[in-house]
């Protein structure tokens, strides 16, 4: 990987956990404020839910001078290809570390078995829904002024998703109905994850990787 | 050195299209090529085809004999450019810029590019979006001569530079070709850079490239002549790119030979780049058009 890639990697990252740890500041302030009587951390889980839908906002395109630097086309689809998937995987692991790993620790020294199940859960879960995520800006540049079915129901699904995921882990006891839940949450997330990936995944590189798509050049 | 042969790029957006139209050329090793036409010609779509930023609809392009795309990255390897927009990170000192963008390639010499900071009074400590217009030009500068490419592609390098500035461009731009190993294709609207250093001139109309020809043979074909009103009038209609009434004394540029103008009392010389420019353009398009197909392409 260039020098500078790896530049563009750590500007991302640091830039996202700024980011991350902004609003989690903001949460904590927050609580703080109004006098929230929840233990604040416990409640952290429902960050997911912001941090996953941010990232549909952000970029991870290679930067500009790589389309004049000496790289062939294909080379420049295997950059962008790197610097997507490592950029989403420390993202994965940053989201993992901040918000459920503490649970998953202090699970695993209690002893609590459906606490563990739960973060296991959480930490399995993020990942395909943050790759999927990560297509939303290639998805709005694609489809500047129209959303077809497809993109609003994965969109929708992440959304829900997230949100229902920070609900359950926000839960003491965890019964029959939220298992169910998971089930369809974790099915869910692996099937649009292998959609976006099969169907999106090659385009979306390719459009990165192509000066005129960016610029919005191209007939 | 670089050959381009029919050309063709269609650009849209919502609003319009522009089309570059069947371009073809020949640049060889040792010579600077002006690229000259109007706004919105297509002069910069160009030098960015040839840069490799846009791909052709048809056409091709060769620089050093090797087709452009099944080359790409040898072919950038070789190539500085001064584009009109910068591709830098704004957040990058310059130090950052050499180091970090030189590692791309193959033969890029940090120490070169210092010196070639320090020639054009850049501190390599200052961030890249605190200059102003002329200096990030330098520094694309500084870096396309850094890296020992062997085809340079500016675009409006002169736009923004000061006058010393200027002349250091002009001064690097020959020396760059007088080895003969080395080309320089440049556009700009400083029309009397070109006629001093340019040795070929290339012209752009409406996205088209109308004509390809050394700067000489250009002149040679081209006279203006001022005189009286009823006198110029007797010229061919078709010879006259452009005349222009004053009040005492009409001036026009004629294409073809001096042969009509013996007998008469005109005050005839050689148009120069800016002239040329200036005649061609208000002579209108369709007018233009028939001149170069008529008198300057005849040859070629």
């Amino acid at each position: 990987m260039p020098k500078i890639l790896q530049r563009t990697l750590l500007t991302l990252i640091t830039k996202y956990s700024i980011y991350i740890l902004l609003y989690y500041l903001v949460y904590i302030i927050t609580c703080i404020i109004t006098g929230n009587k929840h233990n604040f951390l416990e409640e952290k889980d429902i960050m997911i839910f912001m941090f996953i839908i941010f990232l549909e906002f952000f970029d991870t395109s290679i930067p500009d001078y790589i389309f004049i630097a000496p790289f062939s086309k294909e080379e420049r689809i295997g950059l962008q290809k790197k610097l997507f998937l490592y950029s989403h995987f420390i993202i994965w692991i940053i989201i993992s570390a901040f918000i459920s790993l503490p649970g998953l620790i202090t699970a695993a020294i209690n002893g609590n078995l459906q606490n563990i199940f739960k973060y296991i859960f959480e930490i399995a879960v993020i990942y395909p829904m943050i790759f999927t995520a990560g297509h939303f800006r290639y998805f709005n540049m694609l489809n500047k002024n129209h959303f077809t079915f497809t993109i609003v129901s994965i969109d929708t699904f992440i959304l829900i998703g997230s949100s229902v995921t920070a609900a359950i882990m926000m839960e003491n006891t965890i019964g029959m109905p939220d298992y169910i839940l998971m089930a369809v949450i974790g099915v869910l997330a692996i099937f649009v994850s292998l959609y976006c990936c099969k169907k999106h995944f090659k385009n979306m590189l390719e459009f990165y990787s192509d000066y005129e798509t960016r610029t919005e050049q191209k007939v | 050195m670089l050959k381009a042969e029919h050309l063709c790029k269609t650009f849209s957006n919502k609003n319009n299209t522009f089309k570059l139209d069947n371009i073809s050329f020949n640049l060889p090793k040792g010579y600077i090529c002006g690229l000259i036409g109007e706004n919105g010609a297509g002069k910069s779509s160009l030098i960015k085809c040839l840069a490799g930023l846009y791909s052709p609809d048809n056409g091709e392009i060769f620089i050093e004999n090797l087709p452009f795309y099944k080359n790409e990255a040898k072919i950038k390897d070789i190539l500085g450019l001064v584009l009109d927009t910068d591709y830098y990170n704004h957040n990058f000192s310059l130090n950052q810029i050499g180091r970090l963008y030189g590692s791309l390639y193959s033969n890029f010499e940090f120490n070169q590019y210092l010196s070639y900071l320090a020639k054009f009074n850049l501190d390599g400590k200052n961030k890249f979006k605190y200059l102003s217009k002329g200096m990030k030009i330098k520094v694309q500068l500084a870096f396309a001569l850094s890296h020992n490419a062997k085809l340079f592609l500016f675009d409006e390098p002169a736009a923004g530079l000061d006058k010393p500035s200027r002349e250091e461009l002009l001064k690097i731009c020959t020396g760059l070709v007088s080895d003969g190993e080395r080309s320089v294709l440049l556009s700009s609207h400083i029309t009397e850079d070109l006629d001093r250093i340019a040795d070929y001139i290339g012209y752009m109309q409406n996205g088209s490239l109308l004509f390809f020809i050394t700067k000489e043979a250009l002149c040679d074909k081209f006279h203006i002549i001022k005189g009286e009103k009823y006198q110029l009038k007797l010229i061919p209609k078709e010879k006259i790119v452009y005349m222009e009434e004053g009040a005492y004394i009409t001036s026009a540029m004629v294409a073809g030979g001096k042969k009509y103008l013996s007998g008469k009392k005109f005050e005839v010389h050689k148009p120069c780049i800016s002239e040329f420019m200036y005649y061609f353009v208000k002579g209108g398009e369709k007018n233009a058009k028939n001149i170069a197909k008529n008198f300057i392409n005849v040859n070629n």
